[in-house]
């Protein structure tokens, strides 16, 4: 299996928030290896998806650094650039544009990078097609259902063929049955790709999909899955 | 490349319709008032060609053609310059009459070309008794008279002897009579307010002109098609009708950069998404900057037909036929030109503000 996943690595992490009065992550290291399947776990505001807009350059940490394939992401000129060509994100809540189609909503990292639209426009029928939601392209997101929608932002999400997918409860606002459709699209491009999946989730069966486990509690991380916790578990190494 | 501008723009109707009707309006209005400014213009000019005199004077320093005075000793020296053909006497009177608010009376001498260019549609000339007047087709239509009617007018009764037609507007939205009834009922004594004068071949033109301005320096003489052009309440008029153009269009700047503003601010989570997925603040820029110029190119060409309605309402509604806008092809070019300029200008703020979005915190905000 190719393991052509980015290399992620935090150190130090630390992000407040209301002039310092919220602590969301408190000195947070993390290394995931290319190709890992890391699932963030942890309680309501426990720092979760702050941590995942920090890796995905939407935020910057206050303190500390995150290295992306052994770069850091300050030297990264353009972010934008970077995400379009190695991420792909899947947010809690789809943000789908709501005037567009399933499938416009899908075009939209690769019409931002340029190239010819009839080209985006297959390339996102197709992947469509292969997620089963080929009979629903040309339906607006609107009209879309829930289900529907998210795995139309799954596929906005894999479109760009990433290294990196980060997934903020990907499968939070949707049916279990469509949940595990959803896993499965993320478990399918991650074995062919070989990329690296970040996903932060509640809920422990999600959890068990991917390869380790990483908590969150107080902004603090803790190797494994935690329910009581007493000492922060080291960075793992590779 | 205009892919997401055009879904935004067609698949928003009412935000697109509301944005498009702002430009429209604007671009509408500064033509319509350009041309209003300049049919003023081309009504004078026209109405003083109908004459076929060379030159036109008046005195120097007259602000209008009704405020101007000339002797008649200054007549007589006008007759006596060599090389002058004919002059010909004028009492030009803007007053309200005949129960209209602006209305432009013309005392004519009996020979006048005026009278024998005027198609007579009813009635027939006014005979030179002081008791008589014509009044112009479009004037007559406005205050509802018909030839043999009576009429009062500064506590005179005249008879209506004709209603004549001379396709200018500025005269048939007018009255004429006999020169002296004029002088008097206006006030003007035995001087006259503007003089047209023939001269004796083409080629004497300039030398007559040189001679009245250095024998006659209370006098302001100019040829007839250069008389408007030089008359200075038509340069102010023009500057004026421009000056509130802009202002229309400044308003239209301001409509499409709130319009995009409120867009921006709702559309807070799309820009974030963008930025989300890779797309580069030039490309958001891109994307702004299109659907306002999209905006302004077609509410300036939709402002054409707008502006031409309203033109079309002012040369057949408009009561005395005073104000006759003219919508040239150079002022449609200029008003649509403009409002695309405006438009762009209006959306700088919303650029502005939607460049300075954060990504994440635009995500959040949903």
């Amino acid at each position: 299996m190719p393991r052509d996943g980015v290399g992620v690595r935090a150190s130090g992490l630390r992000k407040t928030f209301d002039d310092g009065l919220v602590q969301a992550l408190v000195d947070v290291d993390l290394e995931i290896a290319p190709g890992e399947r890391l699932a963030i776990m942890g309680p309501t505001g426990s720092g979760k998806s702050t941590l995942l807009a920090l890796l995905a350059m939407l935020d910057s940490p206050d303190a500390g650094e995150i290295e992306l394939d052994g770069e850091s992401v300050s030297r990264i000129r353009c972010p934008e650039e970077w995400r379009a060509v190695h991420l792909g994100i899947v947010f809690q809540f789809h943000h789908l544009l709501a005037h567009l189609t399933a499938v416009e909503n899908v075009m939209l990292p690769l019409i931002g990078s340029g190239g010819r639209t009839r080209d985006i426009h297959r390339k996102a029928q197709n992947l469509l097609d292969s997620l089963g939601l080929g009979h629903r392209t040309l339906t607006r997101a609107a009209h879309l259902s829930g289900g529907e929608r998210q795995i139309t932002a799954v596929a906005r999400a894999l479109v760009n063929d990433p290294k990196l997918v980060l997934a903020d409860e990907p499968t939070g606002s949707v049916d279990s049955a469509t949940g595990e459709k959803i896993l499965e699209i993320l478990d399918e491009w991650s074995g062919r790709r070989g990329g690296t999946l970040v996903m932060v989730t509640h809920d422990p069966t999600v959890a068990s999909w991917s390869d380790r486990i990483v908590s969150l509690r107080d902004g603090r991380a803790y190797e494994g899955r935690v329910h009581c916790l007493t000492q922060p578990t080291a960075a793992p190494k590779f | 490349m205009m892919f997401l501008e055009s879904r935004n723009l067609l698949r928003r109707p009412r935000r697109t319709v509301l944005t498009l009707i702002g430009v429209t309006v604007g671009a509408a209005g500064y033509m319509t008032l350009l041309a209003a400014g300049a049919g003023l213009f081309a009504e004078f000019q026209d109405a003083i060609s109908l004459l076929g005199s060379d030159l036109v004077v008046q005195q120097a320093s007259a602000a209008t053609a009704w405020t101007s005075r000339i002797a008649p000793a200054d007549i007589r020296s006008l007759r006596s310059v060599p090389g002058v053909n004919r002059v010909t006497e004028v009492v030009v009177a803007a007053t309200r009459f005949l129960g209209q608010k602006y209305f432009i009376v013309f005392g004519l001498e009996p020979e006048s070309t005026i009278l024998a260019k005027a198609r007579i549609v009813d009635g027939r000339p006014y005979r030179a008794n002081g008791a008589e007047m014509m009044v112009g087709q479009r004037a007559a239509r406005a205050i509802g008279l018909a030839a043999g009617d009576r009429v009062e007018a500064r506590g005179r009764r005249f008879l209506i002897s004709g209603i004549y037609e001379t396709d200018r507007s500025i005269l048939d939205g007018g009255a004429v009579m006999n020169l002296e009834a004029a002088r008097s009922m206006f006030s003007y004594g035995v001087d006259t307010t503007v003089v047209f004068v023939d001269v004796k071949g083409p080629q004497a033109i300039d030398e007559v002109m040189l001679v009245i301005t250095d024998t006659l320096p209370h006098l302001e003489v100019s040829r007839s098609d250069m008389w408007v052009s030089t008359y200075e309440q038509f340069v102010v008029v023009r500057r004026f009708a421009r000056g509130l153009g802009v202002f229309a269009l400044l308003i239209t700047a301001m409509w499409v950069s709130n319009t995009l503003h409120v867009t921006i601010l709702e559309r807070r989570a799309e820009l974030a998404l963008l930025r989300a997925v890779g797309w580069r603040k030039r490309r958001i820029a891109v994307l702004v900057l299109r659907e306002g110029l999209a905006f302004s190119v077609v509410g300036g060409f939709t402002g054409i037909p707008v502006a031409a309605l309203i033109v079309w309402g002012l040369r057949n509604i408009g009561a005395a036929g005073i104000v006759s806008a003219k919508l040239s092809p150079e002022i449609v070019v200029e008003g649509v030109v403009i409002a695309v300029l405006a438009g762009l200008v209006g959306c700088v703020p919303p650029l502005v503000r939607a460049l300075r979005m954060q990504a994440l915190e635009a995500l959040r905000a949903t």
